[in-house]
């Protein structure tokens, strides 16, 4: 009981402690322009590679039981033979998984001057951001864009480490993209977690007959991809300036494909 | 023996901080949050408070740090620490309020969720996931106590 009683504040010491000692790592991690918490991330490799068994074992019985050599070794051709057809399958399947996945995006004009990364999500963090597949390993860098199906903008490239990267998507209230109407008006798209803020920067020449925000090259993105579709918003116009909030509805999932365009 | 028990729990810590992120991708909601690694530290926090779990503290903080965000190392180890630290000071300094239990769960699950505190919604965000969370503390505690 009297232990208990005396431990409290001095327990605390310790904890103090390594809390200095962390405030050290960032301050060392911090001069080192993050050489420290991104080696790691920058050797791990989270791809999977399937690689085909070989049947030596099986081969080596061959040579103890001559008599019947040649029907093992016919077994073992036949084994192999089941073996390149199964792996053929799973190469066959998941050709048709990437065929099916591409179908939609194949519809989106001029995305044939694009090389597509497929990618797919990992997890999200504590900070609501997603982390993606795809790093510095496929060429990726700081600002890529990255493209759902539809060929619409989901975010862009926060960090990229060697085989993930970190997604700011518009879930994330840091969320900020420059993008431009047909008639070469700009806007910023912001976000507050849940709704995206649309902004005017430079309005030239407005139309009400815009229909889409396009990511532009102007503004260092890989192309021209729609972000909002605004044909359905209400835009406020006031004092030159234009002003709109719209809802995002976006659900991501494992099962949502993620596209990260190159251009040719 | 402490090497291997250090060892065993800092394992045992991020695979919770790992299936915690992984548990609130798979159910895709964003207006709330389910914590089992904030759980388990204010579990050990209220329940059995000693220097015992620093290392895996640290451990799972510069886990987190390397592997799952953009922030500089050491910065999740020290909200780990704190919030540690403020759920068992509150704890004990408030043992004669009645819902000192709650008040000490609220506190830590604050300073858990700071790094989303300037997000807009963050109110409502906060109050259901920290509703569900206790909720569960609650009936976890509940179990344990039907079984002793």
């Amino acid at each position: 009981m009297l232990k208990t009683e005396a431990l409290p504040k001095r327990s605390y010491v310790l904890y103090i402690l390594f809390i200095l000692l962390s405030s050290l790592l960032i301050l060392i991690d911090y001069f080192s322009n993050k050489e420290l918490s991104s080696y790691f991330p920058n050797s791990v490799n989270f791809e999977i590679e399937i690689e085909n068994s070989d049947f030596t074992i099986l081969q080596r019985f061959n040579t103890l039981f001559e008599q019947r050599a040649q029907l093992i070794s016919e077994n073992i051709r036949l084994e192999q033979e089941v073996q390149d057809l199964r792996s053929l399958e799973i190469e066959n399947r998941e050709l048709q998984l990437q065929i099916e996945s591409y179908e939609l995006i194949s519809t989106v004009p001029n995305i044939q001057n694009f090389e597509l990364l497929a990618s797919g999500f990992i997890t999200k963090n504590l900070n609501l951001e997603y982390l993606i597949y795809g790093g510095t390993n496929q060429q990726l860098k700081v600002g890529d864009l990255v493209i759902n199906e539809k060929g619409f903008v989901v975010g862009y490239l926060r960090e990229v480490f060697y085989s993930y990267s970190i997604l700011e998507s518009p879930y994330s209230s840091d969320f900020n993209l420059e993008v431009m109407d047909k008639y070469n008006n700009t806007y910023l798209i912001t976000s507050n977690g849940s709704e995206m803020i649309i902004s005017s920067i430079l309005l030239d020449n407005f139309k009400n007959d815009i229909d889409f925000l396009y990511t532009d090259i102007s503004f260092n993105h890989s192309g021209k991809f729609p972000v909002v579709d605004t044909r359905l918003i209400n835009f406020e116009y006031q004092n030159n300036q234009i002003n709109a909030v719209v809802e995002i509805v976006e659900n991501f999932t494992f099962n949502t494909k993620l596209f990260i365009p190159k251009f040719k | 023996m402490t090497f291997f028990r250090n060892i065993l729990r800092s394992i045992y810590f991020v695979v919770v901080l790992f299936f915690e992120t992984l548990i609130n991708f798979l159910t895709g909601i964003d207006w709330m949050v389910i914590s089992p690694f904030f759980l388990l530290i204010y579990y050990i926090s209220v329940k059995s408070f000693s220097n015992h779990n620093i290392i895996p503290l640290v451990i799972s903080g510069l886990s987190y740090d390397i592997f799952l965000s953009e922030n500089y190392l050491g910065v999740y180890s020290i909200l780990f620490l704190i919030v540690a630290i403020v759920s068992n000071y509150i704890q004990k300094k408030v043992q004669s309020v009645s819902y000192q239990e709650f008040l000490s769960f609220t506190f830590g699950f604050l300073i858990y969720n700071t790094i989303n505190l300037l997000e807009t919604d963050f109110v409502s965000f906060f109050i259901s996931s920290l509703l569900i969370n206790y909720l569960i503390y609650f009936f976890y505690q509940r179990t344990l106590g039907n079984r002793v």
